[in-house]
């Protein structure tokens, strides 16, 4: 059986390998390797666009008004993409939610009885508690910095909001959240709930032209400003609603991640004490 | 407006997924209500479809985010940029199955489910796995079906596993999903293989450009087996009976709808790509050859089964040999020259399509019978179970059209499909038919040994609960469907599989 699988492994990888070998030459990108500094400062220019990836870097600046080039593909040209993955994120953290919802609902936590104490191995050292919070601030700003300069700097809604959820995580472990769960949850839910329904309300507003269309870009006073071609100091009112998006996922990934650290981490702690 | 039909057929579920939490906290009857309104709508809408597309034979496209979402190309390009999504007739048929009958399980399940507050996530997670079906039936475009792919998989594994009370959904629900992120694994690798070559995800774009190299041939396969695989065909078909049976009721019956979703995207890959890479005859061989080694293994396991859903899961397997061996007759023809695909090709795909829609229809039946005889004796075991007819008429009844329809007899849908796979894939093989005939039998076999144990013997010890009012209307209205299509094929074929199968062979 272990020769089987051996055999099997080796097939696939060369059948893998095959493949790549017979890919164009590496060194000769598809496209056309100068398309970024032969171009005009305005308008949509498509002279020498022979692939997708040339059109998002000839035009992806000017049409979408966002320096970061990968964050107008993300939100803009592939918005829908972008949909379908934080809907991923959702699926996750309601699966979390409803497998371990009979550990959370476990006589251990609820009872009134069971000193806490005996449930979590409560530290009780002042300098973590205050320090685990200082720390908790200084990651959520760096947090939300990445998410609100999502379109101007590398970063965006799902790296900011991972950074901010790891500062739950801080929380979690220098027993922050210990008490009222499921108010937690409920609030968790809910914000996690409202990111998302501001990403496809941004997508619904636009459905007079079509769905998730950049209706806020090109000249609008709300992020609309015109941005110039080529290295610039980088303006937060552009970009349209990528901004907008950007800070919806921001949103939805931060509390989900932090709604399944917190379930994850009650549902460990009830089975440790049964 | 019904130029923003593709997009709202996907965005409707999915905003109504994302306030179901919230509606959740406030009401639990709203929240059951709007789940089933946002389902009805969509229904509603691809309804609306059925007189431009199928019958003036028009195309539906859709660029998400452009300033014109009807036109194809931007700016004077010959590529698209942006996601496309596309309604034809092919998918228009799979969209109406889908949207449906996930309707009528949905109406079952609100009623079968009991209440509390594991039913919010419940029902999230059904109309997100609703919202990954369409997404993965409009969408032209690799990525997004793969996207999409994903959401169907991940919502489905973690309904698999719903009843965490018990010791097996937990594994099962694991195992699928184990299965099909290898699947979804290599279908991303395959995609990331047509990428780097061309630089376009566009399933039209790639068929434009494909010019017939060994990477070529090798994405197709990377793009196919993954979907066979979720599709449950035999040698990739581990998975099936340990999901199948350890999940609630209408949720094997949603499983096994999703993996009709796959299979859509296995024949869309298949027609796409395959005549264009000069690999039509080896695919269709392939069907061909999956769909007899998936009818003869499903049933011959599905015989010895003493377990009633997992001996439905079986049958689940071998029912997919059947599309698969008519299609797969059409496609191993359709680019041979002479007129054998005017002659028979057609036809068999004719056949393997319809049994699409007829097999979703009985297979969903027969699980939902399988939840309320489990419901009444607390086992699936058959040796245990013993004359509920005697009580439960309605539910022996609905039965037994769904077990005749499911082994050919004639009045019922199932027979006319079979008939035309038996006739047209004779002229292909007369050893193919014979198989799938002997299998049939075996099939109607193995259906009156679970009729005869369920159902007959003397009476249960206690008797049944009454069932809810919308169980038993969904029941009720899949029976009708069956009978109806049985009795008046013609009018259903004309009306939506003929153009289907028209716009799939000219791909």
């Amino acid at each position: 059986m272990r020769l089987i699988s051996v055999v099997a492994i080796v097939v696939i990888f060369g059948f893998i390998f095959v493949g790549i070998l017979h890919l164009h030459p590496i060194g000769e990108p598809v496209g056309n390797p100068r398309i970024l500094y032969e171009r005009p400062p305005l308008g949509i220019d498509t002279q020498g666009v022979t692939i997708m990836d040339d059109y998002f870097l000839r035009n992806g600046q000017v049409e979408t008004g966002s320096n970061n080039i990968v964050a107008s593909i993300v939100f803009d040209y592939r918005g829908f993409d972008t949909l379908g993955e934080a809907t991923v994120l959702f699926i996750v953290v309601s699966s979390i939610s409803m497998l371990f919802f009979t550990f959370l609902k476990s006589k251990s936590i609820v009872s009134a009885g069971v000193p806490r104490a005996r449930q979590f191995p409560r530290i009780e050292s002042r300098i973590i508690t205050f320090g685990a919070f200082l720390m908790y601030i200084m990651i959520l700003s760096f947090g939300i910095y990445l998410v609100v300069h999502g379109h101007v700097s590398p970063g965006g809604g799902f790296q900011g909001g991972s950074v901010m959820a790891s500062a739950t995580a801080l929380l979690l472990i220098s027993f922050y959240i210990t008490r009222h769960m499921q108010r937690t949850r409920k609030i968790f839910s809910f914000f996690e709930s409202l990111g998302l329904t501001i990403f496809i309300g941004m997508g619904f507003a636009g459905i007079g032209i079509s769905f998730l269309y950049n209706f806020l870009a090109h000249g609008t006073t709300v992020f609309g400003k015109i941005i110039p071609f080529g290295p610039n100091p980088g303006y937060l009112i552009s970009a349209g609603i990528l901004p907008w998006l950007s800070l919806a996922v921001g949103i939805e990934v931060f509390f989900g991640l932090s709604l399944i650290l917190v379930t994850l981490f009650h549902a460990s702690g009830v089975k440790n004490n049964l | 407006m019904i130029k923003h039909v593709p997009v709202l057929l996907v965005a409707i579920p999915l905003v109504v997924a994302f306030m179901l939490p919230i509606i959740g906290m406030v009401n639990r009857t709203i929240r059951t209500i709007t789940a089933g309104v946002a389902i009805v709508i969509i229904m509603v809408l691809s309804y609306l479809l059925i007189q431009d597309v199928m019958i003036c034979k028009k195309i539906f496209y859709y660029m998400v985010g452009s300033p014109d979402p009807t036109a194809l190309f931007e700016h004077g390009l010959t590529f698209p940029i942006r996601i496309a999504l596309k309604i034809d007739q092919f998918s228009l048929l799979f969209i109406i199955m889908a949207t449906t009958l996930s309707f009528l399980f949905y109406l079952f399940s609100s009623q079968y489910i009991e209440e509390n507050e594991r039913k919010n996530y419940f029902t999230v997670l059904y109309v997100c796995m609703v919202a990954g079906m369409m997404g993965m039936l409009i969408a032209n475009d690799l990525f997004t079906f793969f996207v999409f792919l994903e959401i169907l998989s991940i919502s489905s594994s973690a309904l698999v596993s719903f009843r965490t009370e018990r010791k097996h959904p937990p594994y099962a629900g694991y195992k699928y999903m184990f299965v099909s992120s290898i699947a979804t694994s290599f279908f991303l690798l395959g995609i990331a293989f047509l990428y780097a070559q061309y630089g376009s995800f566009n399933i039209d774009y790639l068929k434009k450009v494909m010019d017939g190299t060994v990477l070529d041939k090798i994405a197709i396969v990377m793009l196919i087996l993954p979907l066979a695989m979720k599709c449950g065909v035999v040698p990739m078909h581990m998975w099936i009976p340990d999901t199948y049976s350890e999940a609630p009721a209408p949720i094997s019956s949603m499983v096994k709808l999703g993996s009709l979703i796959c299979l859509y995207g296995l024949f869309r890959i298949a027609f796409t790509f395959g005549s264009h890479v000069y690999v039509s005859y080896e695919l269709g061989i392939l069907f061909i050859l999956f769909g007899v080694l998936s009818m003869f293994v499903g049933v011959t396991q599905a015989l010895i089964q003493k377990d009633v859903k997992r001996l439905m899961a079986f049958h689940a397997v071998s029912q997919v040999g059947y599309m698969l061996l008519g299609v797969g007759v059409g496609l191993s023809v359709i680019k041979s020259g002479d007129a054998s695909f005017a002659i028979y090709g057609k036809i068999a795909m004719i056949g393997g399509l319809f049994h699409v829609i007829n097999n979703a229809l009985y297979k969903g039946l027969l699980f939902l019978t399988s939840g309320i005889m489990v419901r009444h004796y607390k086992t699936r075991d058959l040796n245990v179970m013993h004359g509920l007819a005697h009580y439960d008429k309605f539910t022996a009844l609905v039965f037994m059209i769904a077990a005749l329809a499911i082994s050919g007899i004639p009045p019922l849908n199932g027979f006319v499909s079979k008939l035309i796979i038996y006739e047209s894939v004779f002229h292909y093989n007369p050893l193919l038919t014979l198989i799938a005939i002997f299998v049939s039998v075996l099939t109607l076999a193995s259906f009156m040994k679970v009729f005869y144990s369920a159902f007959l013997g003397m009476p249960p010890e206690r008797k049944p609960v009454e069932q809810p009012i919308l169980v038993k209307f969904s029941m009720v209205i899949l029976s009708i469907i069956i009978v109806a299509i049985g009795l008046f094929p013609q009018g259903i074929i004309k009306l939506l599989i003929e153009p289907a199968v028209n716009a799939l062979a000219t791909f």
